[in-house]
């Protein structure tokens, strides 16, 4: 019944022109036709959970709007990371990727996020789970590939391998726990020192919070993000509320106007 | 005062250059004696002028004007932008040297002794030594790590630790080990100028000491290439192989050892990564006999790297006796305050049948709360 009314009404609509939407198509029924491809605006707003501030005067924004634009850029970046990480799975259980190969399937709204936010001149540097974060820094997925199957063809020529890519700007893929927040510090001094208006993102985990000892040097203009994951490999559903929180509390609006 | 009396001596300096030049009074041009605190200092002071990006961080570098006062006076030149003063975290500042190298500064990252490096070794091994191979060339780390290595007087086991062989065990690194003012400016130069991680590892008690330095090494350009050793006294008889303070000791041998008739030639390694084999080599070709001479332990050691380059190298068949390695004791120091150790060490052995030259030899090695072990192979 249902979908019969759905043809129904997507030929309506087709004819018609109208959007057909959440119309139902009589009364009675009070039935949602599923949407069709005109059914949809150009751009949406969402809320973003406020977030508690630490030494700031102001926070990020508390509502985002993405462009259809934006959300399908995202989401093919995202599919791509994920179909990427998913064969990179089935190579290591192949054998073919040998070592370690720590995957990044669940956790790509976060790459997209902050890239999303950041310009490619700004810095950005992770731990070893970094597949996802070299695609988004700009290696092609084939390089990386190549540099998991430690092949002449990948971004470092095959020396690196899963936990050492590297790219402009793009400082790793990190393999000691920790090590890489003490050298985003360092990244981000680097800016400051050069005035540059570029930031640091550093990424690292629970684990990593640990074992890192605050350093406090005066106004560097770091930008650090702990991922803590909920999810573990091959999970299939990402939160798209997740994604938006990251990728406004990534915003560089205030981020340069904060450290800067 | 230093500062003040270097002014006076450069002017007058200038002032017998200007009379040379005229050719009215021909005289050698005054060679300077200069600390080897003065000498860093000043290596620190024109590479910081020279390049924008150098900058120096580190515990007590900038308001204390350094830990041992090799920093004096940067501060007050170059400000809190360059000269940083950082909180008692090395493995903190460390990485933080590594990351704004990483992104296109040259630091210089001062380590209060070598001891402390420990903590921040995993930067200087994993993130700074080993980045350039594993990113294909994509990623330099121009950084120096820089700091007094080795014993001082009387600070005890934990403080005292000679850090030349653990860092020039790893690919990736250049160490160098200056002995006198001469070696420390111009090794730090090179060292700045130099693209790698560079470990500098100096010595607490050769700060104050005073070496002359030459005309040649009071410019702004002076560098010293790293990876070439140099041989400070020519000899015929038997070489002895040393770097930092123990190259003083060396010398000191050599002069005793003059008096009765033996001829000693000193190398001043300078470099410990990469070695330079090629001048042991050659000094072993004419001697026949080697001794290598190091403050640190034996095992795994600088003087055990360098018996078995010259036993894999063509050297080997000129050798008339085994090489002696004299060391360090293989125990954590002990405190000994005020205590002098005459070490004797007898050099080579004379076995029947072989024209070799070497009789039991005794230099006196005077070394302040140290005890000299000698290994012997009796042939």
């Amino acid at each position: 019944m249902k979908t019969m009314l759905a043809i129904i009404s997507n030929a309506l609509c087709r004819i018609t022109g109208k959007n057909a939407g959440a119309q139902t198509v009589s009364e009675g029924a009070r039935v949602v036709v599923s949407r069709s491809l005109s059914d949809f605006t150009p751009q949406a707003t969402f809320d973003i959970k406020k977030c508690d501030l630490h030494r700031l005067e102001a926070g990020p924004p508390t509502k985002a709007e993405l462009t259809r634009e934006q959300g399908l850029q995202y989401y093919r970046t995202m599919q791509m990371v994920r179909r990427m990480e998913l064969k990179a799975d089935q190579l290591y259980k192949q054998k073919i990727i040998r070592g370690f190969c720590h995957l990044y399937d669940g956790q790509e709204a976060c790459a997209a996020g902050i890239e999303a936010a950041i310009n490619p001149s700004d810095h950005l540097i992770t731990a070893y789970r970094a597949h996802g974060y070299t695609y988004t820094r700009g290696v092609s997925v084939k390089e990386i590939l190549a540099e998991l199957t430690g092949r002449k063809g990948g971004v470092v020529k095959g020396k690196g391998g899963s936990m050492h890519m590297y790219a402009p700007h793009f400082y790793g893929g990190n393999g000691i726990v920790g090590a890489q927040v003490p050298l985003g510090a360092g990244i981000a001094l680097a800016c400051q020192y050069q005035a540059n208006n570029q930031i640091c993102v550093t990424l690292y985990g629970d684990g990593a919070a640990n074992q890192v000892r605050r350093i406090r040097i005066q106004s560097s203009p770091g930008l650090k993000v702990q991922s803590t994951p909920r999810w573990h490999e091959g999970h299939v559903s990402f939160s798209c509320h997740g994604f938006f929180n990251l990728l406004f509390t990534a915003a560089r609006i205030w981020c340069r106007k904060l450290f800067l | 005062m230093a500062t003040s009396l270097r002014c006076f001596l450069r002017s007058g300096k200038q002032a017998v250059l200007v009379v040379a030049r005229r050719g009215i009074h021909r005289s050698p041009p005054a060679a300077l004696q200069v600390t080897v605190r003065d000498a860093l200092n000043q290596a620190m002071d024109e590479e910081l002028e020279r390049d924008e990006r150098v900058f120096l961080l580190g515990e007590e570098v900038a308001q204390y004007d350094g830990a041992y006062k090799v920093s004096r006076g940067l501060w007050k030149k170059y400000g809190d932008k360059r000269i940083i003063d950082t909180p008692i975290s090395e493995m903190g500042f460390a990485g933080i040297a590594v990351g704004a190298a990483m992104a296109g500064l040259r630091p210089i990252c001062e380590f209060m002794t070598f001891n402390f490096s420990m903590q921040a070794i995993d930067q200087v091994i994993n993130s700074a030594a080993k980045t350039y191979y594993m990113s294909a060339g994509l990623q330099p780390v121009p950084i120096v790590f820089r700091g007094p290595n080795g014993a001082s007087a009387g600070v005890a086991a934990q403080h005292s630790q000679c850090f030349a062989a653990w860092y020039a065990h790893c690919p990736g690194l250049k160490v160098v080990s200056p002995w006198n003012s001469e070696d420390a400016k111009g090794l730090l130069k090179s060292a700045i100028r130099d693209d790698n991680p560079v470990v500098f590892l100096e010595n607490e008690l050769l700060y104050g000491v005073p070496f002359e330095m030459s005309e040649e090494s009071q410019s702004k350009d002076f560098t010293v290439p790293i990876g070439k050793a140099k041989i400070e006294r020519p000899g015929t008889h038997i070489t002895l192989v040393s770097h930092s303070r123990y190259v003083g000791h060396c010398l000191d041998a050599a002069a005793v050892l003059a008096k009765e008739g033996i001829d000693c030639e000193v190398i001043n390694l300078r470099t410990i990564r990469p070695l330079d084999v090629e001048c042991i080599e050659s000094s072993v070709m004419k001697t026949n006999h080697l001794v290598t001479v190091e403050g640190g332990w034996p095992q795994f050691g600088v003087g055990a790297e360098i018996c078995a380059r010259i036993m894999e190298g063509s050297a080997f068949n000129y050798l008339d006796s085994p090489v002696t390695r004299v060391t360090g004791v293989d125990i954590p120091m002990p405190f000994l305050t005020d205590v002098l150790v005459c070490g004797l060490a007898e050099f080579g052995s004379v076995s029947p049948g072989r024209r070799s030259r070497a009789a039991p030899l005794k230099p006196e090695a005077h070394l302040d709360g140290k005890k000299l072990k000698r290994h012997q192979h009796l042939n």
